[in-house]
């Protein structure tokens, strides 16, 4: 093993390791703070620490997936998948997030509508999704989906001020981030690397960045899932 | 079906969760959602008790449950056993980190996953897609409730008709049932029809299944490792691809496999099992005594058990027993003796089974010092020997080592030479006749190395590079290993370097044989031999 795998190895043991310490925290302070009698103001924080240990839980998950990304040892399960229950459990799961930030969700899905996908992954990417429209500031996601001959599309669009210009001309498949989003360019960078691993035939998944053209106002990040 | 209509005050529920306070959290929501009757254990013996009893609408089972079984044995018991309704709805509750390993379930999936941390909101919704889910299931799985078969494959065609985009999992419940049915030919058609749309992974194992219902291993084989380059983590291929393999007499390639599946996911009682099987083939005592003993341990109360890895963890106890420490032998001739009595009281066994009971049995006598009783128990076995027909080369091998020890070497001898005659040129029943003979002359240091000598040259001469390095290596480590052994173990290291299969550990042990074999003098015939291999080695390195 080299001193580079090694390096590697050891950040993964720790992550993984400060992920399950930190679920086990998150849960002992779930059960305190569910057990105590608050103000309003009080049950505000209290909806805010939840949001909070509830991002770093699944942001630990997120950088694993990154991690094992990378590596040979990266493993992705397709089947097919209805883009509705993908979907509502994302919602479902973020009911934290909509509290804390005063955040709300549209679904618009047909019942039938359905691809071929890891659905453990896709969580993850639309994770990534729903934090940066949460840290642009957005009050308002759509989740969306349908598709044709060639893709499911998954697309998440919010009302917030929208990518700014560079990300949307730069390739963020490249890894390249500009300074102000960089943490927004590093997630979406990871996210298409980890949607790339769907495949059929040639085609590979993608990730396509856009604004959403006036009078609305919003960034929209479309999933593109071969059939 | 609308949300309003599922009528979960009707339904009876039951929860598996170790954790006292999910158990009551979980119930707590299920009551919010207007459930009444919810009933809960705390483990998986509890749970199949419970199961087996009554009848559930709903079953929540954790998948991690600590000590005992885990929530997937329970989900393979439950279908195999058909514990739980077709028409029932079985959760299976997972922590986040383990939803990619057990989503990886193709044989025996649930009917839905939730992954914690469970809230209300997330419970509400999940439960309200699995049930409306299953819904469009309803026409098959009332059919499964009653056996009629054929009402459910015609409901499984009506479905796909119906609702394309139900086509694949309706497929997917028909090539099972037919499968179960042995309609192989019928399986087979449903498997081309699916993979000639999409190669979903259950469709290649439901494929390489038909094929190895057909005998044709190596088809079965290869598509399953098709299956394993796809990056996808599913066991159940490895347990197939193994299966496959052992059939085929590939029982190393088999063990390689085994090993690596347990490794991901050791609590499958049948995979320990296979694992000790093929073990035992290889001679591999240490992983047949590792598996043996989890698959002994993972049997209680489970129906997949079987009297084979009592047998096996028996037989697997003896060089312990033989050679162990007093506390250590003391142990294992009681732990070995009770399985024995385990394996009869608790088993029909046939013919074949009973024999290696009795052999087992006298061995482990010997073995503890107890040489009278072990001469009896070796007449019992005696009788059933000769009066046995089908009797597999292993078995043979088996009563070969047996009779080493109870009779006179030259009986035993002459039994050996038949086995050798039958094994012919069938190389890995080679190898385990002579590690018999290798561990019957334990006590005799002398006749040992010569006869590893002689094996050694007559495995360097036919080129079997592996066989050879194995012996030598084992060889080497003995107290009066020679400059013949370390010579032949550096011959068998460089011709496997020359066929193209380098390993950088060897390198390591080639250096220290060098070293060993650095006090040869110049005057002795074998120098030379020394000189060209030293040559040879340095072609080998250097061409790094």
């Amino acid at each position: 093993m080299s001193n580079e795998d090694m390096r590697g190895q050891l950040l993964a043991a720790s992550i993984h390791e400060i992920k399950n310490r930190c679920g086990l925290m998150f849960g002992e302070l779930d059960s305190i703070l569910d057990s105590l009698t608050l103000t309003n103001d009080q049950q505000q924080h209290v909806q805010q620490i939840k949001s909070e240990s509830q991002f770093v839980g699944n942001e630990l998950v997120r950088i694993l997936a990154s991690y094992k990304s990378l590596s040979d040892d990266f493993f992705i399960n397709i089947d097919q998948h209805f883009a509705i229950e993908l979907l509502e459990e994302v919602i479902a799961r973020h009911t934290y997030t909509t509290a804390a930030h005063g955040l709300s969700f549209t679904l618009d899905c047909d019942e039938e509508v359905s691809g071929f996908f890891d659905n453990s992954i896709l969580f993850i990417i639309l994770d990534t999704c729903i934090y940066n429209s949460v840290k642009a500031g957005a009050k308002h996601i759509t989740l969306s989906s349908h598709e044709d001959e060639q893709n499911l599309y998954l697309c998440i669009t919010d009302d917030g001020p929208g990518f700014p210009e560079d990300m949307l001309e730069n390739d963020f498949s490249q890894g390249s981030i500009s300074m102000d989003s960089q943490s927004t360019g590093l997630g979406l960078f990871f996210a298409n690397k980890l949607i790339r691993s769907h495949q059929e035939g040639d085609k590979l998944g993608e990730i396509r960045l856009s604004n959403q053209s006036a009078p609305k106002q919003g960034a929209k990040v479309t999933l593109l899932l071969p059939l | 079906m609308p949300l309003e209509l599922i009528p979960y005050h009707k339904m009876s529920v039951l929860i598996i969760e170790d954790l006292a306070e999910m158990r009551s959290s979980m119930k707590s929501m299920l009551g919010n959602i207007g459930v009444q009757h919810t009933e809960s254990v705390n483990n998986g013996e509890d749970a199949l008790k419970k199961l087996r009893n009554n009848d559930y609408d709903l079953v929540f089972s954790d998948y991690e449950l600590g000590r005992g079984k885990d929530g997937q044995q329970i989900l393979e018991e439950v279908r195999f056993n058909n514990l739980v309704k077709p028409s029932s709805v079985f959760i299976m509750v997972t922590a986040a980190q383990t939803v990619d390993m057990v989503m990886g379930a193709l044989e025996f999936a649930p009917d839905g996953y939730i992954a914690k941390p469970v809230t209300l909101e997330l419970l509400k919704t999940r439960l309200v897609r699995i049930i409306r889910t299953k819904d469009i299931y309803k026409e098959i799985n009332l059919a499964l409730d009653d056996d009629n078969t054929e009402a459910a494959l015609n409901a499984c065609n009506r479905l796909a008709m119906e609702k394309p985009k139900f086509a694949l999992p309706a497929y997917r419940i028909k090539g099972k049932i037919l499968i179960e049915q042995e309609r192989f030919e019928e399986a087979k058609d449903i498997y081309e029809t699916v993979l000639g749309i999409k190669r979903v992974a259950w469709a290649i194992l439901g494929m390489a299944k038909v094929h190895f219902y057909f005998k044709e291993y190596e088809q079965a084989q290869n598509l399953l490792e098709s299956l394993a380059k796809t990056k996808a983590k599913y066991v159940e291929a490895q347990d197939w691809l193994a299966k496959s393999l052992e059939e085929q007499g590939k029982y190393k390639a088999a063990q390689k496999v085994l090993v690596e599946a347990v490794a991901q996911s050791p609590k499958s009682i049948r995979r320990q099992q296979a694992l000790g099987r093929v073990a035992e083939k290889n001679g591999d005592i240490d992983v047949m005594w590792k598996s043996c003993r989890k698959a002994v341990a993972l049997g209680k109360n489970s129906c997949f058990k079987s009297p084979d890895v009592f047998i096996g963890l028996a037989k697997s106890l003896q060089p312990k027993i033989k050679g162990g420490s007093m506390r250590d032998k003391k142990l294992s001739t009681v732990e070995a003796l009770n399985l024995i009595e385990s394996a009869r009281m608790d088993f029909d066994l046939d013919t074949i089974a009973s024999l290696k009971c009795s052999l087992v049995e006298a061995e482990t006598l010997m073995n503890s010092g107890k040489e009278e009783e072990g001469k009896l128990a070796y007449r019992a076995a005696d009788t059933i020997i000769s009066s046995s027909k089908n009797l597999s080369l292993d078995d043979k091998i088996d009563i070969f080592n047996t009779k080493l020890q109870f009779e006179t070497e030259e009986i035993a001898m002459e039994y050996g030479k038949q086995v050798l005659n039958e094994i012919a040129s069938n190389k890995r029943l080679q190898v385990k006749y002579y590690k018999t003979i290798e561990l019957f002359l334990h006590n005799r240091p002398a006749d040992r190395l010569k006869l590893v000598k002689e094996r050694g040259e007559e495995l360097l001469l036919r080129e079997d590079v592996e066989d050879a390095l194995e012996m030598y290596l084992r060889a080497s480590s003995f107290k009066d290993a020679d400059e013949d052994i370390f010579l032949g173990a550096l011959k068998s290291i460089i011709g496997r370097f020359k066929k193209g299969r380098p390993d950088r550990q060897l390198t390591q042990k080639c250096d220290a044989l060098f070293k060993e074999l650095e006090t040869l003098s110049e005057s002795d015939p074998r120098h030379p031999i020394l000189e060209q291999l030293k040559f040879q080695w340095e072609e080998i390195t250097g061409d790094e």
